[in-house]
């Protein structure tokens, strides 16, 4: 088992963050957790790391109780910029980590190497931006080669060649068997990373692995929308008028090509053709915002 | 600009340091009320007592006047004041009576009945020792005072009425503690915005710089305002809501200086008190605002504006320029009210000096280099290489380390106090020559006049007397004046022994060798205490400190025994047992004996022992304290730091002792680096100095009565006391103030782990161990040698004072460092407990 999270309960003062909360990770992925602001994913997550004690519950990482501080050598967690020191150097950061869980001067360089930060390594941190602070937090998070790496919004302040760079890592990261937890507001840079999603919605999760609840659907332009919608009533697909002779046509279980034959020999014109998979945003409107997509 | 005012003011208000500061004020006022409330029940034995030595007199003169009468020796002048002495007895039963069923209005009519009386018997030539010269006028001032007023007596030593408790609470925080205060809660006002960058949001709005400034100043006068009005509400309020006292504002305030007494109303001293407070205040902060433009972090700021102040105070005590003109004259408040000099003008050079350096804050180019410089590399520690071998608590310290370091705010600390450090060494050193030249001076100046005028003053009067008794045939006559000739030849021989003793003690002197000079010491010490013929008059015999004289005189011989270098000035050796009595005169009788028998060297082994003497060990302390007494709170800021310890495979235990040990390890480097500093400095300018120069240690009563005891009980009230060598003496202080700093980091770190805001956590660390202190001496008795607040005074503690003054044995160095040691486990054991409950 390398998180499990059980019946955790958080209140700060009446108002109750996480009610009886409960997930798993058994085996390697990447997960992100998602939910709207002050629903309590930073809370979770400090939980799980024992920054903020929970009113109940018990968590384990890799077996072991959360409150030992042995976990860490196992785990890093990349929490936002405030936990940086703005008098030191961004190496200092990275010595204290390496003094502590023994590891090298060339370990520490590579971390840097492999997040792109070795321009500003020696600079004291009051001087890095946004960005530079986030690949400071991030290099400082796979310094220890975690088996378990808790992200906190990852790509936050990130410029988009940033941004893929540092989705790559995670990618490679994930490749070579390490377990990712994520917590994001960029849903489709979400989509970018993973399937499996923690909805934290009024204190629950709602756990969804949305490779297997994908649907395909297909945005066709025709010349007759409302005839088309007519003959495709016997196929098993969902049909939908949009609108502007637009229809969207759920595959339910038959194929695009009987879909598109079935038009063609009911002479209606097929002008244009887009193929969309429903994602995490998608999901996410249905979770957070009660919309049927 | 007046948009400005209010944002700055929300800003200060969304910060709470308003709220902080009405804490602070309603804490220490309602803790200086309560104590004073405790002393409530003593009070009319207080007036009583005070009214023991009139008796005493009165009892005397007339005793002595009722034998005179009984011999029928009462001359007419003495008749007289038999009649007024009797009327002053029967005043003073009256008085005391009035005293005893705490008819307190009528005292002031009582007491004008004893002074008429006393005044009637002092126009016929009587002496009343009990009062006499500023006494007796600040006692006849004040009671006029108060029958014109129609005022009863209060009590003054422990105020629980509205114009008094506020004028006690005004004394100290309309004073430089005021100004400290408001300086450390409201000081980052500009350097904070530089510090955080959000001085460009300001700047890149369309207002002006000098409005953002002024907005800024005005907001630290309306803070300046706000604690003004703020100490008068509460120092009234609190008395009137507590106890129903009537404010009465034209209660009487006695001003002593040294040859002058004059009397006001409370209100006109206290409004002369809170406009120069006011005064010193906007100086304060117009500084503080060019400093601030100066330095970019508010550390340093503050710090540099300390610094400032300090070395403009210094300045100032020693040339004596005290005019208005000077603004650092300004901070004296208590002295320009003494001194009345030109009062009203300090309000008036106060504004145009705060207009003045204001102007040039507004007219200051920026350190822009700085604040937009993102180019700077920085060296790595330890060639950049890691070192998990040490183990996480070593690193954890080293870490630390690194943290101070790379703040830059140590070296600044240790620079300042490096820089306060030798100039102070500098004054230390001149006043040093000029107090062992003026003694020289003195010595050679009583020789020259004994030899000049005294010897053949008396050696004409010896011949008179001669020449009178070989012509005189009368008997009785002869043996008078063979009385005056035995007399007159012993002053004579005395006068020239002494002459004999200043060349024998200088000469030698010169040459290296130092026992003569201490004979010369000792000889003078017997002869000011009427040793050799009390009937003499060859130096006034007005010397009645028993427990005084006795250390002297043993001083000078083990001195003579060690071969001491000695010190100068004084062959006395003043001691918290010397009674000069409980009035104005005594105490001014007081300080001015102190003062010219106080020594002053700058040898190194001295130069520390006046470091200690002089508490200057304690800013340092404050300083470290400031630098480093945020512990867990520092971290857990709107910067949450301490996440990124926490995350990593270290307990919350090992961040704590790494931090504890860390200032521990600074504060005693530093302490080691300033005391070796004061040892070079003395070493190389003057001397090293003596290790065994005899040091007075207090023997307590329970100690002088134990079996065993090995030092000398004098004749007042069997006090005893015994020297300590002053390398010992030192190493002891040396050893409390070790531990004291580390209970001061582990208490500031106890409070730490459940306050989070960093100045909070010093001032109640400033507020638990001052009033731990003084609720041990006060409150704890026989237990307050187990209270670590106590060996706060290091200096008292390694000497016995304080274990004589609360008759505690066991208030010793060894207990002290016991005691301190095992607090500070506890409050890290605490501590531990904390925050894995966390």
């Amino acid at each position: 088992m390398i998180l499990d999270v059980q019946n955790v309960h958080k209140s700060y003062g009446k108002e109750k963050i996480l009610k009886n909360l409960s997930f798993a990770i058994e085996e390697p992925k990447m997960v992100a957790l998602v939910g709207p602001n002050g629903s309590g994913k930073t809370t979770l997550l400090n939980i799980i790391t024992d920054l903020v004690n929970a009113d109940s519950g018990v968590i384990k990482i890799m077996n072991l109780s959360n409150k030992k501080p042995e976990i860490f050598k196992e785990t890093s967690y990349m929490q936002d910029n405030s936990v940086l020191y703005d008098y030191l150097t961004g190496y200092d950061h990275l010595q204290f980590i390496g003094d502590i869980q023994g590891l090298s001067k060339q370990q520490i360089f590579l971390a840097a190497e492999r997040i792109g930060m070795e321009g500003y390594l020696f600079k004291k941190v009051s001087k890095y931006s946004l960005g530079m602070k986030q690949h400071l937090l991030l290099t400082m998070a796979i310094l220890n080669d975690p088996k378990l790496l808790i992200l906190d919004e990852p790509l936050n302040g990130l410029d988009p060649s940033s941004a893929i760079r540092i989705r790559n890592i995670l990618w490679e990261l994930y490749n070579e068997g390490k377990t990712i937890l994520l917590s994001s507001h960029n849903l489709s840079e979400v989509d970018r990373l993973t399937s499996h999603i923690l909805f934290l919605k009024e204190g629950h999760l709602i756990a969804e692995d949305l490779s297997l609840n994908q649907r395909t659907l297909y945005e066709i332009t025709v010349n007759d929308p409302r005839a088309a919608e007519k003959y495709l009533e016997n196929h098993n697909v969902g049909v939908k008028h949009m609108g502007n002779n637009q229809i969207a046509v759920f595959m339910h279980g038959d194929t695009l090509q009987n879909v598109l034959q079935s038009l063609l020999d009911n002479k209606i014109k097929v002008l244009d053709l887009n193929k969309k998979v429903t994602g995490s945003e998608d999901r996410y409107q249905m979770v957070f915002e009660q919309k049927d997509v | 600009m007046m948009n400005l005012l209010k944002f700055e003011i929300k800003k200060i208000w969304r910060q709470k340091k308003i709220f902080w500061l009405l804490l602070i004020l309603i804490l220490f006022m309602s803790f200086q009320y309560y104590q004073n409330t405790l002393h409530q029940d003593s009070f009319i034995d207080r007036l009583y007592e005070s009214t023991e030595p009139l008796k005493a007199n009165v009892t005397e003169i007339e005793r002595e006047l009722d034998e005179k009468r009984v011999n029928n020796q009462l001359n007419e002048l003495e008749k007289q004041q038999s009649v007024y002495i009797k009327d002053m007895k029967a005043a003073l039963q009256h008085w005391r009576s009035a005293i005893y069923s705490e008819e307190l209005h009528n005292l002031p009519q009582l007491e004008h009945e004893f002074l008429k009386s006393l005044q009637n018997y002092l126009n016929k030539d009587g002496e009343f020792e009990a009062l006499t010269g500023l006494n007796l006028e600040y006692v006849i001032l004040k009671n006029t005072w108060m029958i014109d007023h129609n005022l009863s007596i209060e009590d003054e030593d422990y105020p629980i009425s509205p114009h008094l408790f506020m004028l006690e609470t005004g004394d100290l925080l309309f004073g430089v503690l005021g100004i400290i205060l408001l300086l450390l809660i409201f000081g980052n006002i500009l350097s904070i915005e530089r510090e955080q960058q959000t001085w460009f949001t300001l700047k890149t709005q369309p207002i002006k710089k000098s409005s953002i400034i002024l907005s800024k100043y005005f907001t630290l006068i309306s803070m300046l305002f706000l604690y003004v009005v703020v100490v008068v509400f509460i120092g009234m309020l609190l008395p009137i809501i507590l106890n129903d006292h009537h404010l009465l504002l034209n209660y009487p305030q006695i001003i002593f200086s040294e040859n002058k007494i004059r009397i006001i109303s409370s209100l006109t001293y206290f409004l002369f008190k809170s406009l120069l407070f006011f005064g010193a205040g906007i100086i304060s902060f117009s500084l503080l605002l060019l400093i601030s433009m100066v330095f970019k972090k508010s550390f340093s700021s503050l710090i540099a504006t300390f610094f400032v102040l300090l070395i403009g105070h210094y300045l100032t005590t020693i040339t004596d320029f005290s005019a208005p003109m000077n603004l650092f004259h300004h901070y004296q408040l208590g002295d320009i009210i003494i001194e009345n000099r030109d009062i009203w003008y300090y309000p008036l050079f106060a504004v145009l000096w705060a207009i003045l350096i204001v102007l040039i804050t507004l007219y200051i180019p920026e350190r822009q280099a700085d604040l937009l410089n993102a180019q700077y590399q920085k060296s790595v520690f330890n060639s950049g290489d890691t070192n998990s071998k040490r183990g996480a608590l070593i690193n954890t310290v080293i870490f630390e380390l690194r943290k101070l370091f790379r703040k830059g705010y140590f070296l600044q600390v240790i620079s300042i106090l490096f820089l306060l450090i030798v100039i102070g060494y500098f004054f230390l050193n001149q006043e040093a020559d000029k107090i062992e030249t003026e003694y020289f001076k003195q010595l050679n100046d009583e020789a020259v006049a004994i030899q000049e005028e005294m010897i053949p003053m008396y050696e004409k009067k010896l011949f008179e007397y001669e020449d009178r008794y070989e012509k005189t045939n009368d008997k009785s006559e002869r043996e008078y004046i063979k009385k005056y000739i035995d007399g007159t030849t012993q002053v004579i021989n005395l006068y020239k022994e002494r002459v004999e003793k200043i060349e024998k003690g200088v000469k030698e002197y010169e040459l290296g060798n130092w026992e003569a000079f201490h004979e010369l010491q000792l000889f003078t010490i017997k002869l000011v205490n009427g040793d050799f013929d009390e009937s003499l008059h060859y130096i006034e015999h007005n010397f009645d400190h028993q427990f005084q004289y006795e250390v002297s005189v043993e001083e000078k011989e083990w001195s003579i025994k060690n071969n001491i270098q000695p010190i100068f000035p004084g062959e006395f050796r003043p001691t918290v047992h010397d009674d000069w009595g409980d009035n104005p005169q005594g105490e001014i009788n007081r300080d001015a004996w102190e003062e010219r028998n106080h020594k002053v060297n700058s040898s190194g082994l001295y130069t520390l022992y006046h470091f200690y003497e002089y508490y200057l060990y304690l800013i340092p302390l404050g300083l470290f304290l400031f630098l480093l007494g945020g512990g867990y709170a520092a971290e857990r800021g709107k910067k949450n730091t301490i996440h990124f310890l926490q995350t990593q495979p270290i307990s919350k235990t090992t961040i704590f002792l790494g931090k504890i040990l860390s200032s521990s390890l600074i504060f005693i480097v530093s302490y080691i680096g300033l005391m070796v500093l004061l040892l070079f400095l003395g070493t190389i300018t003057d001397r090293f100095g003596d290790w065994n120069f005899p040091i007075l240690h207090y023997d307590s009563l329970s100690s002088t009565s134990s079996v065993g005891y090995t030092g000398t009980i004098t004749d007042y009230e069997n006090y005893g006391f015994h020297f300590t060598p002053l390398g010992n003496y030192l190493l002891k202080c040396i050893g409390l103030l070790f531990m004291l700093t580390i209970l001061v980091i582990t208490l500031s770190g106890f409070i730490s782990t459940f306050i989070k805001n960093t100045f909070a956590v010093m001032v109640f660390t400033v507020l638990v161990l001052v009033s731990g202190h003084f609720i041990s001496i006060e409150y704890l008795s026989k237990w307050a040698f187990l209270s670590p607040f106590i060996y706060l005074d290091l200096f008292k503690v390694s000497n016995g004072t304080m274990a004589t003054l609360l008759d505690q044995s066991l208030i010793n160095t060894t207990m002290g460092i016991v005691t301190l040691f095992v607090s500070s486990c506890l409050l890290v054991y605490f501590s531990c407990i904390i925050l894995k409950r966390d």
